[in-house]
């Protein structure tokens, strides 16, 4: 489980990777997905590491463009990447919606959730990422990768 | 609807080949199994394999590096209904990170999984 209180730099010390925007369309965020993955390949990021920021990045664009934007394509979700000297990794995604408390996710876990066909996103998230931070109220999420 | 043998190629870059084999149903898949066409694809072929009365089914995911959780919960809940009615879907060579993340959300130990396609089939017998 990720930390709650972030060692993390503050903006300033960030470098800007990526900063897209992209309509709240399902079939437009594995572009994302892809896109992030490529530059992390052409910063030489490990691929284990790769790999599970891309699925944390793919689960955080889904839930923005379902639950943040109900599927409405005339909404965007904005996708930033950055990263500090220390090559640690920080992805912010944004959607317009009305957020949530993470608080009263259930655990995809428990017995009677394991055949469930949804609810295991951002539990995958909290799991792939070193730390996880909900923000303006759920609808930004913040997650670090070290 | 798919034809036996056939690929099919989702804008998302998701490949299903299905073909029957001794009454069970073998999907092979190609590409990453996440929200968009690549689990609508697998949906809508695993959604007609159930409505044949196709309830064995072979799920080889040996090329497929994402899952994502949507196409989890897409396996689960199939892997449910096939259970509800006497069937099963068995895994082949599932991928390094599809483990790791079937593991993650506690969901491997449900399923049966078998180094190749034959064995998987020849399960069901």
């Amino acid at each position: 489980m990720p930390a709650e209180n972030s060692g993390a730099p503050e903006n300033s010390a960030l470098s800007k990777l990526l900063d897209l925007s992209m309509p709240a369309d399902r079939e437009v965020i594995a572009n994302v997905v892809d896109a992030i993955s490529a530059t992390l390949a052409r910063l030489e990021v490990p691929e284990q590491k790769r790999f599970e920021v891309a699925l944390a990045v793919q689960e955080a664009l889904a839930n923005a463009v379902v639950h943040g934007c109900g599927n409405d394509p005339s909404k965007q979700v904005r996708c930033r990447v950055k990263s500090d000297p220390n090559g640690r990794i920080v992805i912010i995604v944004t959607d317009p919606g009305p957020g949530f408390s993470p608080a009263l996710l259930s655990d995809p876990k428990r017995h009677e959730n394991l055949y469930d066909d949804h609810g295991r996103g951002v539990y995958l998230i909290r799991q792939l990422m070193d730390e996880v931070h909900f923000e303006q109220g759920g609808n930004e999420i913040r997650m670090w990768k070290y | 609807m798919p034809v036996a043998g056939a690929w099919f190629l989702a804008e998302d870059s998701l490949d299903i080949n299905v073909r029957k084999r001794s009454q069970v149903q073998v999907i092979q898949l190609r590409g990453a199994l996440r929200m968009g066409p690549g689990v609508d694809g697998l949906r809508q072929t695993m959604e007609e394999a159930l409505g044949n009365g196709d309830t064995r089914i072979v799920l080889n995911l040996a090329e497929v590096p994402m899952i994502d959780s949507s196409g989890i919960g897409l396996v689960v809940r199939f892997l449910a209904s096939t259970k509800q009615r006497g069937g099963n879907v068995k895994l082949v060579q599932p991928s390094k990170f599809a483990v790791q993340t079937l593991r993650l959300v506690g969901v491997l130990s449900l399923f049966e999984i078998f180094d190749n396609d034959d064995a998987a089939v020849e399960s069901f017998a």
